[in-house]
């Protein structure tokens, strides 16, 4: 080997050494702080939000054909409600300022112009005109609860709200009482388990909220999700099933498994603590970047709404969801790898005090401020 | 402690001048920059989708460049310093043995 081919591999080798140790560190440098609960650096994407919500208050005020509504706007307002909520369980000198702001995200989210999409799908059937009937309407505990942690934070929450809101939880609680499967429909024939561990998540939440005790409920959903709703060989969760004879329709996916596990940690630690340990199974790492695949071996796919893009097998809402479980059930290392992946796509950026994620946008960043504060929420 | 400070400046300036990988740093380095300042200016909070839920194609091309751009600089900025470092470190070391072997010999 000639004097300058040495020259060439000893540039590569240490390329690549440095390439390996300052990229992940420089991606993740604020992961740590982030698993260990920061307050300057959660505030500061609050406070992003919350400002969010001001200018949405201000647009919604003025007559336009452009508002933030649907599906997309239902779930930003709710998990700005439950990003707020869970810094203000975890730093009580914050809560009488958050209190107001995760009431007023959260009343949002229970506007009827945000569940429209829901109604047009069981063909004008509103939720909350048919909460006597049989059909699921699962969508709607997203916004049930946001509201149950605005109720379970905000003293000054409205009565007028929480009357619908206890009307919702008991039509949720008979029927899921009344299904063989865990599960109950979020659009006809159609039921999907992350939906359903959000409906047991507002039931416990209100529990937490009005002293009301759900624990009968609550113990026969944990019973059936690990009966009907977990893929014993993969741990994952099938991301959408027939409510009544609980025929999958779709595979076990990491998406709906993530989100599941933040969601069932409301009702049950047992239940989210157990899809956590099967969704990080399905961890893909390198050099130090972690991401979660979104289909469980022998299934594959492109990818839909639900889990966003699939490129190379992992899933974006599967990477940002798992997060929030990796943080709550104590996995620094995955939380660690997955937020450096976080930070390399999501670009995040302070300015004027306040942070955001560049390509995430308000639902992305209301999102990411869920998942990243998760864990004082979890069910005792 | 100026005229340090500005000979050091001048040296590295010829260095990344007469180096191809440090130029190719500087230039990923500039354009991840540059890009990461469009975006935040063309997005502004409400980044890759409108309030319906559509994407905005305008931004999403944007987007979709500076996030190239952003993991190129990730990974080849310190790949392109540390190689350019340790070649021309390795070539004066090698240069000196090559040295120390003539005057032996």
């Amino acid at each position: 080997m000639t004097g300058r081919a040495w020259v060439r591999l000893c540039a590569c080798a240490c390329a690549l050494l440095v390439t390996r140790i300052a990229t992940p560190a420089w991606c993740g440098q604020d992961a740590h702080r982030w698993f260990d609960g920061d307050p300057a650096l959660s505030g500061k994407l609050a406070e992003g939000l919350i400002a969010f919500e001001a200018t949405d208050d201000r647009v919604r005020a003025a007559p336009s054909s452009d508002r933030f509504s649907g599906e997309w706007a239902l779930v930003t307002h709710q998990m700005i409600a439950l990003g707020l909520a869970q810094l203000a369980l975890a730093h009580p000198e914050q809560r009488e300022r958050l209190a107001p702001e995760i009431t007023r995200a959260a009343l949002k989210s229970f506007r009827p112009e945000m569940r429209g999409f829901g109604t047009r799908a069981w063909g004008g059937e509103d939720a909350m005109a048919s909460l006597g009937g049989p059909h699921g309407h699962a969508y709607l505990s997203y916004a049930a609860l946001a509201i149950g942690m605005a109720r379970v934070l905000d003293p000054a929450f409205p009565r007028d709200v929480a009357v619908l809101h206890d009307a919702l939880i008991a039509a949720y609680e008979r029927r899921l009482l009344a299904s063989l499967t865990g599960l109950i429909e979020t659009y006809p024939g159609e039921a999907y388990p992350t939906d359903c561990a959000a409906v047991a998540g507002a039931i416990a939440v209100h529990g937490r909220a009005t002293g009301k005790d759900h624990s009968r409920v609550l113990a026969r959903w944990a019973a059936l999700v690990r009966k009907t709703q977990i893929d014993p060989a993969s741990g994952l969760v099938v991301q959408r099933m027939d409510a009544w004879s609980g025929k999958a329709h779709d595979a076990p996916r990491g998406s709906g498994t993530a989100l599941g596990a933040y969601f069932a940690g409301f009702a049950d630690r047992s239940v989210a603590g157990e899809l956590a340990a099967g969704l990080f199974r399905h961890e893909a790492t390198l050099w130090g970047f972690g991401a979660i695949r979104e289909y469980a071996p022998g299934h594959q796919g492109v990818g839909d709404v639900d889990s966003g893009p699939v490129l190379l097998g992992v899933s974006v809402s599967a990477t940002g969801f798992a997060l929030a479980p990796a943080r709550a059930h104590g996995y620094r290392d995955a939380f660690e790898r997955l937020y450096r992946t976080t930070d390399l796509f999501g670009a995040p950026e302070t300015s004027d005090g306040s942070l955001h994620f560049l390509s995430g946008g308000p639902i992305g960043n209301a999102m990411l401020l869920a998942m990243l504060t998760s864990g004082p929420e979890l069910a005792p | 402690m100026k005229v340090a400070v500005g000979k050091l400046a001048r040296a590295a300036l010829a260095w990344i001048r007469g180096s191809r990988a440090l130029r190719l740093a500087v230039i990923l380095a500039a354009i991840d920059l540059l890009l990461g300042w469009g975006f935040s200016w063309m997005s502004g909070s409400r980044g890759l989708v409108s309030p319906g839920g559509s994407v905005r194609a305008d931004v999403a091309v944007l987007g979709a460049a500076y996030i190239l751009a952003r993991i190129a600089a990730r990974f080849a900025v310190p790949a392109l310093v540390a190689g350019a470092i340790a070649a021309a470190l390795t070539e004066r070391v090698a240069r000196s043995i090559g040295r120390a072997r003539r005057s032996n010999a």
